[in-house]
């Protein structure tokens, strides 16, 4: 890991913040071998037919190799989660991916059939989600949960399938795994639920790990040990995470590429260092310094006027245009092109000079 | 007394001193964002279907004044005609004017005796979900064995000792009706009880009552609505049957489950007239409500 | 000599499962155990804890709506857990609080000019013209448009919700503001505008804050002085300054420890992880309440309960054996 220098911009970081010293710095594996991750091309999610047509998501575009982690960020209404349920197949009802591929290893999952595209689901994507309680069957034990993906998709016995389970359960650190595999899940406390979702997750060794919002329902401690947990599993399985959330200061911790997703669309992407270094997008800026830190807050943060606009109302233009402190009437009339290539951002008056 | 209300304010002139009118806007505008809140092809069916019954029967008097209770000897069990629209009956009495009078019987049955029901139900409900516990307990114990009792009997009964008006059967239907509601109206409330904005209102130094009346009863309005629609349905199928058993609106009055009760009595003869129309009418106004209340009950599940 | 508000020796428990006839009371939750702080008008007082910690209970028995089980609150002078719920109203209006749900803490039924103008009409203040100005007024200063007022809050986002909320919390002129958690489950931009506005308003009316939250950056932002709660017990009090740069308990490092580097801005001691999860608040352990998994415990931690010592000008902790310059000396790291 080299050093790097760090040339003087608003926020005051060292690498050494941007990185848990605890944990290695992971070696991102090389894009060779493209062929294990995740492509995403132009993904783009429409409700509606016709003329009441309205796009959730538009033009998203992405890459995740085995072992690294994306961290997907975005507010409410930003289509985040969308992009998730895009990814496993799951939109709600109306919802439909018209234009765009997802590449996981060397299938397109958006062209697979219902039954082809359950069992990528199972065994290729794990998902967790934010709330653990209403993401597990509550009448079911967690012996039950666990083991049917690997039931299901692997076809194994059900002897080995409670093996498994328990092995998984210690795994993910449940103390006194073996009496508690026939628990019911209100039985378990909710940073403890959140690892049996890890868990089951886990539990046919996916390739790509989505975590949306796994740790805002939790406690500090709790997130803070539910996230190395996730980051220790990643580099022993070389999975590929898309790490969803709506705090920035978490993506910088965990995550090795950053994609800030504004009303559908990406305001900016690209690898975590050169992001936080210098974040060149309005909007991504205006997130950053939101966050109050320990030291150094008599300034004020930094707050946004305004909501985001929704998907049926979606502006032509920049989509941040009304609410962006640096807007001119140029930023009305066409969406913004795109500038920069490893780390591009999509804005004609962007921080830190010309475009 | 009063603090003034420019203390904190920071542009004086963007201050609006009230307007009259100010209140019925607020009025108006809140009917207009319930109404699109509520709007289901459900709702306006059945609520239009209902109305339409309403004003045939009320409004249908008036655009066609003819008597129920004239008697044309000569013209008995006539199929329709242009001079009698729905036929006569055995005693020559004009169908169609019969209909209008018996859908006012019927419909203020159904109406009347589910607010009678709702309003018993609302303040038994809300008493013992704002009561002590033990109070609570021993309340719904005794809704408990009130409706253990079989409805069906109780009717009978009360219908074979009371004067048999249309006044007295809306009183003695409502009366044994509210049971069911005032469970909902109890497990509703303890549920929105717990909200922060009852404790927010209890802070702001609220009695009882008015967390009951206020906050309480507005939130669970919706599903009280669904469940009145129902009850009106229920309610004018049991006047149906009581006047099967002879228990109904007595002649020369009449209700439309009445006029089908002579319908079915004749049915040798065969007079479909007297037998499809009474029968087209309550099946048209129970399905008007069952609609309307799904229509809601649609709108509150969020579909 | 007595703070502003003052709470002493406060002792809150509740009872699980009614005892009775048949069956068993099933225990005794113990939410709050001796705590003792004052608050000076015009400060704000940080309550930092995790779920459990009693937290929110603390924040509804200064304001009396809950029951304490022992001990006082004490506001400007007067003992208010001694007053008879009559003569606690006037004392209503000049403490409020801001609930952490901004959808379940405004009736959805009811407009929004109808929850501002709430707390006046029940307290009998204005006439309804007068009632109206003022919340038009309050609406505004939230940066809110006039037109809200016949609007529903189910028509706003959850930070225009909180706006309101806090809006409805000043329509009868506070001195104390009660804030549970009010940016918890918020986007990052509308927090910001909340802890924003509430720094604000402190400034415009010399208001006081007590404010709850899990979040200590939030808390830094805002508060003078930070009461670290775990298990219904205070383990430490400090000014914010002295708590972030040198914390003295093991459970208040271990969350410093749990941020991320970003908001922590510190280079990071070198404490082991706490074990396993909270316990249970009905069954409390015995000694000092972190003891089950302190990193450092020993045998006293278990038998002994610490009291609050002091440690240093403001500062106080409950614990055998406190930390000491767990940070390097070395500067923060923005100085450059």
């Amino acid at each position: 890991m080299a050093e790097k220098a760090l040339h003087r911009s608003h926020i005051p970081l060292r690498e050494s913040d941007m990185r848990s010293d605890r944990v290695q710095n992971l070696q991102v594996a090389s894009p060779s071998s493209a062929g294990a991750g995740l492509q995403v091309r132009d993904l783009t999610v429409t409700f509606g037919r016709g003329r009441k047509a309205f796009n959730v998501i538009e033009d998203l575009s992405f890459e995740v190799a085995a072992g690294e982690t994306l961290g997907l960020v975005g507010e409410s209404g930003s289509g985040k989660s969308m992009t998730a349920a895009a990814l496993m197949g799951l939109l709600p009802w109306g919802g439909k991916v018209s234009r765009g591929s997802v590449q996981l290893g060397d299938t397109d999952i958006t062209r697979l059939s219902n039954i082809a595209l359950r069992t990528a689901r199972g065994r290729e994507i794990g998902m967790i989600f934010q709330n653990p309680l209403s993401s597990l069957n509550p009448s079911l034990t967690i012996v039950q949960q666990i083991a049917e993906p690997y039931r299901l998709y692997l076809g194994a016995s059900p002897t080995a399938a409670r093996k498994h389970a328990l092995y998984l359960l210690q795994e993910v650190g449940v103390p006194d795994a073996a009496k508690r595999l026939d628990d019911y899940p209100h039985q378990f406390s909710g940073g403890m639920r959140q690892r049996v979702m890890i868990a089951m997750a886990l539990a046919c060794k996916p390739r790509l790990l989505i975590a949306d919002e796994p740790t805002t329902a939790l406690d500090v401690i709790n997130q803070a040990q539910i996230l190395r947990l996730i980051q220790r599993l990643q580099k022993e399985q070389g999975m590929a995470v898309i790490f969803i959330t709506h705090d920035l200061s978490l993506v910088a911790e965990y995550a090795q590429k950053v994609m800030v997703l504004y009303a559908g669309k990406t305001v900016e992407q690209g690898p975590a260092e050169a992001f936080f270094s210098a974040p060149r997008h309005p909007y991504s800026q205006a997130l950053l310094h939101a966050i109050p830190r320990l030291v150094n807050n008599e300034e004020r943060l930094t707050d946004i006027d305004g909501i985001p606009p929704r998907p049926q109302e979606f502006p032509v233009g920049c989509r941040f245009a009304e609410r962006c402190p640096a807007m001119t009437p140029e930023c009305l009339t066409a969406y913004p092109p795109r500038s920069g290539d490893d780390h591009h951002f999509y804005c004609i008056h962007p921080v830190g000079g010309a475009a | 007394m009063s603090s003034s209300p420019t203390d904190m304010n920071v542009n004086n002139s963007l201050v609006a001193r009230p307007i009259p009118g100010m209140f019925t806007r607020l009025w108006t505008d809140s009917l207009r964002h319930w109404v699109g809140q509520y709007s289901h092809p459900m709702t306006w069916t059945g609520l239009g279907l209902f109305v339409f019954l309403m004003l045939f029967s009320w409004l249908g008097p008036v655009l066609y004044p003819v008597s129920p209770l004239a008697i044309h000897a000569n013209h008995l069990l006539l199929a329709p005609s242009w001079q009698f629209p729905f036929g006569t009956d055995n005693l020559g009495r004009n169908l169609l004017a019969r209909m209008m009078d018996g859908g006012q019987a019927t419909l203020e049955v159904g109406l009347l005796g589910a607010l009678i029901a709702i309003s018993l139900g609302i303040i038994y409900g809300m008493i013992a979900a704002m009561s002590p516990r033990w109070l609570d307990k021993v309340l719904m114990r005794l809704l408990d064995a009130l409706l253990a009792l079989p409805a069906i009997v109780l009717m009978i009964f009360f219908a074979a000792i009371i004067p048999l008006n249309a006044l007295s059967l809306i009183l003695v239907l409502g009366c044994l009706s509210w049971p069911g509601l005032a469970r909902i109206v109890r497990n509703e409330a303890l549920a929105y009880k717990e909200k922060d904005y009852v404790l927010a209102a209890r802070q702001f130094g609220a009695s009882t009552f008015y967390i009951a009346r206020t906050h309480l009863l507005r939130s669970m309005l919706p599903i009280l609505i669904v469940n009145a629609t129902f009850m009106v349905a229920d309610l004018i199928l049991a006047l149906s049957g009581l006047s099967f058993l002879g228990l109904g609106i007595q002649p020369p009055h009449a209700s439309w489950g009445g006029l089908l009760n002579d319908g079915l009595q004749l049915v040798i003869i065969g007079p479909w007239w007297m037998i499809v129309f009474p029968g087209v009418a309550i099946f048209l106004a129970i399905v008007a409500m069952n609609v309307l209340g799904q229509g809601l009950l649609a709108r509150l599940e969020g579909r | 000599m007595s703070a502003w508000l003052e709470v002493k020796n406060l002792d809150v428990r509740f009872h699980l499962g009614e005892g009775g006839l048949l069956r068993q009371s099933q225990g005794t939750i113990h939410a709050l155990s001796d705590i003792h702080f004052g608050l000076e008008q015009g400060q704000t007082v940080g309550l930092i804890g995790e779920s459990g910690s009693g937290k929110s209970t603390l924040g509804r028995a200064i304001l009396h709506l809950v029951r304490p089980s022992a001990g006082a609150v004490y506001f400007k002078g007067t003992n208010l857990t001694a007053l008879p719920e009559k003569q606690m109203r006037p004392y209503r209006q000049q403490m409020q609080m801001v609930f952490q749900d901004p959808f379940d803490s405004m009736n959805a039924r009811m407009t929004v000019g109808q929850i501002i103008m709430e707390p006046l009409l029940l307290q009998g203040i204005g006439t309804p013209g007068e009632r109206w100005q003022k919340a038009e007024a309050l609406l505004e200063r939230m940066g809110l448009d006039r037109r809200a007022m016949n609007r529903y809050p189910g028509q706003y986002s959850g930070g225009q919700r909180q706006r309101i909320a806090i809006a409805r919390a000043l329509t009868t002129e506070p001195q104390l503001l009660v804030l549970d958690e009010p940016t918890s489950g918020l986007d990052v931009s509308m927090q910001a505008r909340i802890l924003n506005l509430l720094r604000d308003l402190q400034k415009e009316m010399g208001l006081s804050y007590v404010f709850i939250s899990h979040d200590l950056g939030a808390i830094s932002y805002l508060a003078q002085n930070v009461i670290v709660l775990y298990l219904g017990r205070v383990v430490e009090i400090a000014p914010t300054a002295t708590l972030i740069s040198s914390p003295a308990h093991p459970y208040t490092a271990s969350l410093m420890d749990a941020l991320p580097p970003m908001v922590r801005q510190r280079e990071r001691p070198h404490l082991p992880e706490p074990v396993g999860d909270p316990p249970s608040p009905v069954n409390l352990p015995s000694g000092c309440a972190f003891h089950t998994r302190c990193p450092q415990a020993e045998a006293i931690c278990s038998s002994d309960r610490p009291s609050l010592n002091s440690v240093g000008s403001g500062h106080q902790v409950a614990c055998h054996f406190p930390l000491r310059d767990v940070y390097p000396m070395k500067e923060a790291v923005h100085a450059e």
